[in-house]
Parts: structure tokens; C-alpha cells; sequence
């Protein structure tokens, strides 16, 4: 048997992952977890979904990897139909250089369905929710598949808590993760949210860049699942997980998938244009090897005593629109604090002697250190921070521990200074940006994403910079020159309209 | 600086006569009066222009008084967010096509120098609290010949705040304010037609609040001396009292005085314009907000009154607009629409003051409306009731 995923184009590295449930299998476990269908009509797409024809709509999309229901622990009849049933689909899709990844929910057996994927040609195991009841679960089906010298790899889909920096995985993924959009705080006439709303804003790109500083080069999946998804919620997702350089494994709702197996026109149209929504990212997927770029470092430790904690400041710093690159505390190095206009060292709680020094070291050399209560200096019991000057630089320390991450992120614009944030949106209150840079700092990709259900417009942006072009990429639309407005050593444009996502790329 | 000469003599006479305030809620006939034009208008994107034009002829034109001036604007942007799906300038804000309306008409009317005042965030230029509700603020720019931008909140680049005396104080004899409000030959004043949670009601008047700067009379000023990096509004100390300005701001008159916001924020308000006499007032009802100052209020919904007020004297033209609104402007303190809608203990004082009248009294301008001169559309044909239209 030839190895599947030498049949498939693209490496683990390249999927483009979406959901693909289907088979006897699947409407069992849909039943089971009262999941199912409700109308009836939609319900019969389910048991229909493994015929190749769903290849089809693959066609001209970006897609080539799908995530099929492959094992539940059910009764071992249906399991084995199923498999059957996904064989001879995975066979189908590997002609097509699609990659096909088996879904395991707990109740699974490791051992079968390992066996069972590599005689069906699977190009690796998901592991879909908590399988607190196994927790060796990844170890014991690692080991199946080695001993069928299968190089089919396994995806953790389940909690973050699961996932770890030394492991051999080729994909982090988690099925955690919020379905991107706003939440309008203040009463109001309106029945949408739009984009002059007072918004809270839901978004993943905080954990992804989160799970991309910690688990190194890696790829990134979330795989959430979208509660009855309207159009643009796709595309939402989509960018929200692609800016940060990580991948929404793509999951459509039972009755968009009804109505590309009936091939329905305005199902065949909404798929087409999450497809677009997908290319536009594949097709600059060189920008998710743009390095992020901010005057704020911020230091993360996610085997700290706080991991919670540390999420909720990256959340929050996002939120404020705070460029910032995040240094995972085992990559801390002098270098990694080059150019930064202050650190957040919070999560180093305490920091050892060796962090202590370097810290200081940058301190001395000007930078503000942003730290908890276990840097010396700070009153464990008052409120606020106290502020230490050391050699050219300040450090200021939090009292309270953990530090309050909204506090914190309420403090930075004002300790950095506005000035000093490289980039500054304005009129963007339903959008989240992510700032990057290419090779040796060139060129700047500022990306955009609209959380409201209306169009983000009248965007201003300014950039500490002297830059001579701007071009603006959007998925609806081809590439459009800004005119650049010089103010001292900064720069400023106008973005009229962002529908859900752009990238605009700054050269100097 | 040129204030208003008229307001001025009477206040002086009233003063150097002797006589005591006139009883709040009866006419004060001896207080200054001046026609208020009310216009109706369907929404910003009409002319706009055409009809402040008409309104400021209403009033008997407004060459002579900007001519050759400097004319400082204080705008009423308070606080930010958005309520529903509307822009800060279709509720609690001034809109800025009517902004960059009036800078336009004043630079064609000769001003030769127009200054945008009002308070900015932390860390943020005016322009930048601008631009970050969407506004064009090159266009705003090139209204007029020189259009600037100031933040009052902290000292900016000015080199020391200006001591501006109030005659007959209720609270402040005098307030520190930044420079701009001094240094100018005209003060306008540009407020929302709104209702406010404390207050009940938000016009010019009301406007004045936001001169008092947030390193002064904010809750995070210094002790000794102001706090050029404020970070905190002006709850505690103006609103409740709790503390006193900087030991280098004039100190209340009395301290031992009530201490309830309800009392407090009217009387300021008019201690404000006493200092810092209007001496031009537009009021932005086109489209606005019930229930409350901004978003941060529960309840405050979106309304289209359609209706732009101006006049030359702040109390005459709030009277107006408090009618337009669907109120009585003599009605007294505890009366709609003065009274709290903030939710408080049952015990707790739930009334404001009417500022009108305070101001009447005071002898900054009358609030007696069958002496107002109204122009314009009349008062019936504009009237946009707010209260039945208050969420329940």
C-alpha cells in the first residue's frame, strides 16, 4: 500500500483543513449526542455525504485536507461500515491530492482505529473533545501507528491543557476558541451588531499567536464549531484564525451542507465565496511567515501557575489594538528584546536569576519592565503599581498577583504612550489588527479584521514609518494603491471599507 | 477676550444693587434676552449649510460679532462609544457635518481664526478623538481659513491656565481653565439636544461642564497642583464634592454646602458659563439620544427631532430647546424633566436643579419663554417629545 500522504500534494505544514462528518457512523453519533438534524430533509445529507460526487465541490478551492468521522467506540458493525464507507472516499480524494484525516471522539479504541486508518490509507487521527477518561490516549495511538510503520500523523482537537511544547505533533490544534464576532454592550434600537457599535469583541487571534510563540513552527488549527453560521461568520472565522497565521478548520453548518449536496444555487454561491475567503490567504501564505512586529514584548509562560491569567492580558492587549510581539519564556534571550520599547514579564512569576538579569540588563539600557508582584521592590497587599527607575530605564511592578490583565491592559497605551504604538488605527471599534513584518523588518503588513456584520469604513491609519507605497489586499476585491499622507516621521492613509478582512503592505 | 457686554452691565447692575436672587421658578424679568431661531431639517445630509446660514440671519447675523475674531468652539464630544448602530454624532455628540457647517459659515462671515475646544482622551490629541468616531478632520481642517484643535483637558502646549472669575458663584468663585477659553474674542457653544442622567437634560448650559479641565477638577488632579496626565473624570470632585481642586485652583466657596450631584452639577455648570460667558449657542437636535447623556447610560436609545436651535444667549436658547423637547422650562427642581434617572437608594435625593433658572437668577439670560423672541419654525411645529419616548 502506498503511504497516503505521499498521494496527498501538500504536507501536514499545507493543509487546508475543513470538516467533512458524514456516514452511518456520524448520524449515530449525532443522535447520541442529541446533535442531530432537525429537519428531517437535511438529516438524509448526513448518511449520503461519503459519495465522491462531495469531492466536487473541492474543485478550485484550496482545500486538501478533510477531517471525516472515522471512530465514536460505537458498535463495531457500525464502525466497520464506516470505515468501509471512508476507504473507498479517501482512496476518491487522494486521486484529487486531498489528504484525509480520521476524527476520533472519545469512547474511541486507540488500537482499532489506528489499525483500522492505516488500512484504509488515512493520513492521520483527530482527536475531537476530552478524552479525560484516556489520557494516554495520544501515546497509545502514536504507537499503533508505529508499529504499522504508518507515518499518519495525530491532531489534538481537544483541550489546550493537552498540548505540549516538546511534542512530536505536527499540528498544535485545540477545539477551544470563541466564534469570532462582536457583542454589543449598550442598549439599542438595533437588532445587528454593526460597526458604530460599543462592541466586546470575540476573537482567537490572541491564542493563536499564543500557541504559534509556544509551539515554534508549527501549524495552528482551532477547530470550534459555528452555531448556526450565517454567511459572513465563515469568513470571520477564516481571517480571524489566518492573520494570526493559524487555520479555522473550516466547518459547515448541516444546512449550507444540504444545500451543496442539492446543489442549491445560494449554497453553491456561499461556498464559493468561503472559498475565496480561504484563497485569499493561501495565496499570500507568506504572510504567515511574516514575524509579528509592536514596541511591547510581552514574556509568555504557559506552564505557569496562571496560564488562564496570561490568556486573558493577551486578549486584552489585542483588544486594545497594542502591537506586541510575545516571547515564550524559553525562547527568552537578549536578543528577543531588541528594540522594544517596554516587556511584559508577569507570567514570570517568579523569574529566575537568569531572567532577572537579563530583565535588568534591558532595563538599564532604557527599556520599562512590566512585572508582577515577585520582582523586588513591590508591596504585596496594596493596590496599583509602583514605578523604579533602574540605570536609564523603569521598572514598574504590579501588586497584586496575578496581575489584574484588565488593569494591565488599561495601563499600557498610557506606559508605552500612543505615540510609540508603530501603528494606530482610528474608527475601527469592531476591528482587531495584527502587525507584522517580513524578513529583516520590510516590508509592514498591517491586517485587518471587521468583526461586525456591517462594514468597518472610514478607517485612518497612521504608522510611525517613512513608507512609499501602500497597497490594500482585499478577498472581495483586486489590490488598490492608497495615497500615502506624510506627517513628520509618520505616515497616514485612509482605508474607506473593510467587509471582513484586509491586509494592507507597506513598503519603505 | 470679548464677552458678552450686555449680560455683563446687568449682572454688574443686579450686583452693585443689592438685590437678592430672585426665587427660583418665578420670571426674572430684569434678565438679558435674545432671540433663538429654531430650524427643522430632515438629516445631515441636506443642506445644512443653507439652513444654519438662514438661522444665524434669524438672529440678526453673526459678521459683526465674528468679523476680524477668533472664535473658540467648544463641542460637545463626551465620553465615546456608540449607542446601536449609529454614529457618536447622530446621538451624543455634535455631528460633524454641522461642525465643519458653522466653521464653514463663520470663516465666510470673516472669522479670522476658528479654535475647536473640548476635552480629549487619554493620551489623544482632539483631532485623534476625532478620527476615531470616523470624522474627517482634514476636511474639518479646510473649512475655514485656520481651523485648530485644542484639548482643554490638560495644558497642552500652553504655558499656564487662565483665572476666569464668576460674579455671583454658587459653588467656584472662580475657575483655572486652559488658555483657549480666554484668549478668544468669541465663545460658542455647540451642544446636543439630549436628556442626561443627572441633570435631565443636556443643552448649553450643560455644555460648559467639559471646560473645566481633567487636571484640575479631575478625581486623579494633584493636591498642590494640577495633574498634566489625567486619567480620571470629574465624578468625585465635581459632581459629589468629595474633594477640592488643586490647593493652586480657586477652592468652593462654601464647603460645608450640599454635597448631592443633583445640587451640585446645575450650579456648577452655571458658575461655568458665568466665567466663561456664551456668547453663541447651537444646538444640534437633528438627530440624538433619549434617556441619556451616551451609550454608558441604560436605556439611552436613538431619536430624530430634527431640529437645529441657535441664538446669541445660552439661557434663552436652552429654554427654547427645553421646550422643543416637549418640557417646561421653569419647571422646578424634582420636576420633569430635572430630576435623576440614575438608579440610587430609596432614601437618596432623586431631583436636579433647572440651570435655566439658576442662570436666570443669576442674570445670565432669561428661560422665560413668552419673552423669548422665537424665529423660525415655531415651537409647536418643532416640538419632538422626548419623554413619551423614553424606554420603559
Amino acid at each position: 500500500m502506498i503511504p497516503a500522504v505521499m498521494l496527498a500534494a501538500a504536507g501536514p505544514e499545507d493543509w487546508v483543513p475543513v470538516r467533512w462528518p458524514g456516514g452511518p457512523l456520524e448520524v449515530l453519533r449525532r443522535s447520541q449526542t442529541s446533535t442531530a438534524p432537525v429537519d428531517a430533509a437535511v438529516g438524509q445529507v448526513l448518511p449520503n455525504w461519503y459519495h465522491p460526487r462531495t469531492l466536487t465541490l473541492l474543485e478550485n478551492t484550496p482545500v486538501n485536507c478533510l477531517l471525516v468521522t472515522w471512530s465514536t467506540g460505537a458498535e463495531r458493525s457500525v464502525e466497520s461500515e464506516q470505515w468501509k464507507l471512508v476507504a473507498a472516499y479517501a482512496r476518491a480524494a487522494h486521486q484529487k491530492g486531498i489528504a484525509v484525516v480520521g476524527l476520533l471522539y472519545p469512547g474511541a479504541d486507540p488500537d482499532l482505529a489506528a489499525a483500522s486508518a492505516v488500512d484504509a490509507g488515512l493520513d492521520g487521527l483527530a482527536l475531537e473533545g476530552e478524552f479525560r477518561g484516556n489520557p494516554t490516549i495520544v501515546t497509545e495511538l502514536r504507537r499503533a501507528l508505529c508499529a504499522r510503520k504508518s507515518s499518519a500523523v495525530v491532531i489534538p482537537l481537544g483541550s489546550q491543557e493537552w498540548l505540549r511544547p516538546d511534542s512530536a505533533w505536527p499540528i498544535l490544534g485545540t477545539g477551544e476558541g470563541v466564534a469570532p464576532g462582536i457583542r454589543v454592550l449598550s442598549e439599542s434600537d438595533a437588532a445587528a451588531a454593526t460597526p458604530t457599535s460599543e462592541p466586546w469583541i470575540d476573537s482567537n487571534i490572541w491564542l493563536i499567536r499564543s500557541l504559534r510563540a509556544w509551539g515554534g513552527e508549527r501549524p495552528v488549527w482551532l477547530g470550534y464549531e459555528l452555531a448556526n453560521p450565517a454567511e459572513a461568520d465563515y469568513a470571520r472565522a477564516i481571517a480571524d484564525s489566518a492573520v494570526a497565521g493559524g487555520r479555522w478548520v473550516v466547518s459547515l453548518g448541516d444546512e449550507l451542507r444540504a444545500g451543496l449536496w442539492h446543489e442549491g444555487a445560494e449554497a453553491l454561491a456561499i461556498w464559493s465565496r468561503i472559498a475565496v475567503g480561504l484563497s485569499f490567504f493561501e495565496q499570500h501564505r507568506e504572510w504567515r511567515g511574516f514575524a509579528p512586529v509592536g514596541p511591547l514584548g510581552i514574556i509568555q509562560d504557559l506552564t505557569g501557575p496562571h496560564r488562564v491569567i496570561s490568556g486573558e492580558n493577551l486578549n486584552l492587549i489585542t483588544r486594545r489594538r497594542i502591537p506586541y510581539r510575545l516571547i515564550d519564556r524559553a525562547r527568552l534571550a537578549r536578543a528577543a528584546l531588541e528594540g522594544l520599547h517596554a516587556v511584559v514579564a508577569t507570567d514570570l512569576a517568579p523569574p529566575t536569576g537568569v531572567e532577572r538579569e537579563l530583565l535588568s540588563a534591558y532595563v538599564e539600557d532604557g527599556g520599562l519592565l512590566v512585572a508582577g508582584p515577585s520582582w523586588k521592590g513591590a508591596a504585596p497587599g496594596s493596590t496599583g503599581y509602583i514605578l523604579r527607575q533602574l540605570g536609564r530605564g523603569t521598572i514598574l511592578a504590579y501588586t497584586q498577583n496575578p496581575t489584574d490583565p484588565e488593569a494591565l491592559s488599561k495601563d499600557l497605551p498610557d506606559l508605552l504612550g500612543k505615540e510609540n504604538l508603530l501603528v494606530r488605527l482610528f474608527n475601527v471599534p469592531s476591528v482587531l489588527a495584527q502587525v507584522s513584518a517580513g524578513p529583516r523588518g520590510a516590508p509592514l503588513l498591517l491586517q485587518l479584521v471587521n468583526y461586525a456584520s456591517g462594514p468597518a469604513e472610514s478607517i485612518t491609519v497612521r504608522v510611525a514609518g517613512a513608507y512609499r507605497s501602500a497597497r490594500l489586499f482585499r478577498p472581495e476585491a483586486p489590490p488598490l494603491d492608497l495615497k500615502i499622507d506624510k506627517s513628520g516621521a509618520k505616515i497616514e492613509l485612509t482605508i474607506d471599507s473593510v467587509a471582513v478582512c484586509a491586509a494592507l503592505l507597506l513598503e519603505e | 477676550m470679548n464677552t458678552n457686554r450686555t449680560n455683563m452691565t446687568r449682572r454688574q447692575l443686579l450686583a452693585a444693587s443689592g438685590i437678592s436672587l430672585v426665587s427660583l421658578g418665578s420670571a426674572a424679568p430684569a434678565a438679558p434676552l435674545a432671540p433663538v431661531s429654531i430650524g427643522k431639517i430632515a438629516g445631515y445630509d441636506q443642506d445644512l449649510t443653507r439652513l444654519l446660514a438662514e438661522q444665524f440671519d434669524q438672529i440678526g447675523g453673526i459678521a459683526k460679532l465674528v468679523a476680524g475674531k477668533t472664535v473658540a468652539i467648544k463641542l460637545n464630544l463626551t465620553g465615546g462609544g456608540r449607542i446601536g448602530s449609529y454614529s457618536a454624532g447622530q446621538t451624543h455628540w455634535v455631528h460633524p457635518k454641522l461642525v465643519g457647517a458653522c466653521c464653514h459659515l463663520l470663516g465666510r462671515a470673516g472669522a479670522k481664526r476658528i479654535r475647536l475646544l473640548e476635552g480629549a482622551g487619554r493620551g489623544d490629541s482632539l483631532a485623534d478623538k476625532m478620527l476615531d468616531a470616523g470624522w474627517d478632520v482634514p476636511a474639518l481642517r479646510s473649512a475655514a481659513p485656520v481651523v485648530e484643535f485644542e484639548d482643554t483637558n490638560r495644558l497642552g502646549r500652553a504655558k499656564r491656565y487662565s483665572r476666569l472669575k464668576v460674579a455671583k458663584p454658587y459653588v467656584y468663585p472662580a475657575f483655572d481653565l486652559h488658555p483657549s477659553y480666554e484668549e478668544t474674542d468669541v465663545f460658542l457653544s455647540m451642544s446636543k439636544l439630549k436628556h442626561h442622567e443627572e441633570c435631565g437634560i443636556t443643552l448649553t448650559i450643560k455644555n460648559s461642564f467639559g471646560i473645566a479641565p481633567n487636571s484640575v477638577y479631575g478625581d486623579d488632579a494633584g493636591v498642590d497642583e494640577p495633574n498634566e496626565n489625567p486619567r480620571r473624570g470629574r465624578e468625585a470632585m465635581l459632581h459629589l464634592g468629595r474633594r477640592q481642586p488643586p490647593k493652586s485652583a480657586p477652592q468652593e466657596v462654601d464647603f460645608a454646602s450640599e454635597r448631592y450631584e443633583g445640587y451640585r452639577v446645575p450650579r456648577i455648570c452655571v458658575d461655568l458659563i458665568a466665567a466663561r460667558p456664551v456668547d453663541l449657542a447651537i444646538i444640534d437636535g437633528i438627530e440624538s439620544s433619549i434617556g441619556g447623556e451616551g451609550p454608558w447610560v441604560k436605556g439611552v436609545r436613538y431619536a430624530n427631532p430634527q431640529v437645529l436651535l441657535v441664538g446669541r444667549n445660552p439661557v434663552c436658547t436652552d429654554a427654547v430647546a427645553t421646550a422643543v423637547m416637549g418640557y417646561d422650562p421653569r419647571a422646578s427642581r424634582g420636576q420633569l424633566p430635572f430630576r435623576s434617572t440614575k438608579p440610587s437608594a430609596p432614601d437618596a435625593p432623586q431631583y436636579a436643579e433647572n440651570p435655566m433658572l439658576l442662570a436666570e437668577a443669576v442674570g445670565i439670560g432669561s428661560a422665560d419663554l413668552a419673552r423669548i423672541d422665537v424665529r423660525g419654525v415655531p415651537i409647536k411645529d418643532a416640538l419632538y417629545d422626548f419623554e413619551s419616548r423614553r424606554k420603559p
